[in-house]
């Protein structure tokens, strides 16, 4: 790793919650996007650590925040996006399962009120075998790609 | 993407020997033949003469998409960043395929969320489907009341001619569709 990328990790981290634990299960770099103007529908994404030797299974998610929380992934088909509700996200063991933009997410569906950049919106997240963990989730610019800095994204391939 | 009609034809007989599949579409229609007519956040119309004279691009979805279109508009603004320095920055353009529930004024905030220099436009849902159909853009609703659309993410570059010149998917980061904007409104 490079000293530009530990510096932009150590910046991202800062700005984030410490992990979350359950079981052998560590959260890392839980953010969401801000809602925009009056959507009514959200998404967070996060990375599932699985220490353990046995996989788990996201099976839920629950939150104050909106009528209802979903799981949903996303197929692309020739181009085309399609979202779906899955019933739950495999961590498989010794392993990690990354809920990002364009694949799996925790879905927001009928906000009570947005998701503003700066806050956070706390989420239980429900694992198959590790139980419960409550996640306070930072909220992120409505057009953020990643957990880190606009733009640092970027330099990663490099 | 230049070739004309008869060089397009030639193509597809060529083409049509050795199967189907391997067939090169023929460019999207985009902006040429428009006979459509939208409606962007400050209710002014804009019909076929307003999309050409400058590059455009153009991404299409709705407001109530919590993950794919906030990625689109976030890469869409994060090219139009990097093509700032340009002269000939396209303008950028949201096309809702939503329009029941997408009116103009509900476009225009969830834009500025993104960037102000992306111009929301909304229409009948007639004039919507022809704008749609002629960039090829795939949409179908799913589920009831809280529906979401299914629909084609890629981000689509028609040169000043109202010709479709590109189109990226996405997975196409920003810095790449800069340098191939850049590109293609050079030649």
């Amino acid at each position: 790793m490079t000293p530009f990328r530990t510096a932009l990790l150590a910046a991202a981290f800062a700005t984030l919650a410490l992990p979350a634990l359950a079981g052998s299960i560590t959260v890392e770099e839980p953010w969401a996007r801000a809602s925009a103007g009056m959507a009514k529908a959200g998404a967070a994404f996060l990375t599932l650590r699985n220490d353990g030797d046995a996989p788990d299974r996201l099976v839920g998610a629950k939150s104050d925040a909106s009528a209802k929380v979903e799981l949903h992934t996303h197929k692309n088909v020739d181009g085309v996006m399609m979202m779906r509700p899955v019933e739950a996200i495999l961590v498989p063991g010794k392993g990690s399962a990354m809920l990002k933009p364009g694949g799996d997410h925790v879905m927001f569906m009928g906000l009570n009120k947005p998701l503003v950049e700066g806050q956070s919106v706390s989420v239980t997240l429900v694992f198959e075998k590790a139980g419960e963990v409550k996640v306070a989730i930072p909220v992120k610019a409505a057009g953020a790609m990643g957990a880190m800095p606009k733009g640092a994204m970027d330099h990663s391939k490099h | 993407m230049r070739k004309g009609g008869a060089a397009t034809a030639f193509v597809l007989l060529l083409a049509g020997a050795a199967g189907a599949r391997l067939l090169p579409v023929p460019p999207a229609p985009a902006f040429v033949d428009a006979s459509f007519h939208l409606v962007d956040s400050q209710g002014r119309s804009h019909v076929r003469q307003d999309f050409l004279g400058t590059p455009s691009l153009i991404l299409f979805g709705y407001t109530s998409c919590p993950d794919v279109c906030p990625t689109g508009l976030g890469r869409m603004a994060e090219t139009l960043a990097r093509l700032d320095a340009d002269g000939n920055r396209p303008r950028a353009l949201f096309i809702t395929l939503d329009p029941e529930r997408d009116g103009a004024e509900r476009i225009g905030d969830y834009l500025a969320a993104f960037d102000s220099r992306i111009q929301g436009l909304t229409g009948s849902p007639a004039e919507v489907a022809q704008a749609a159909k002629a960039f090829r853009v795939y949409h179908a609703k799913v589920g009831g009341e809280d529906y979401r659309i299914d629909h084609t993410a890629a981000i689509f570059l028609a040169g000043a001619d109202g010709r479709l010149l590109a189109s990226f998917g996405p997975d196409d980061p920003p810095e790449a569709m800069a340098t191939e904007i850049r590109r293609r409104l050079a030649s």
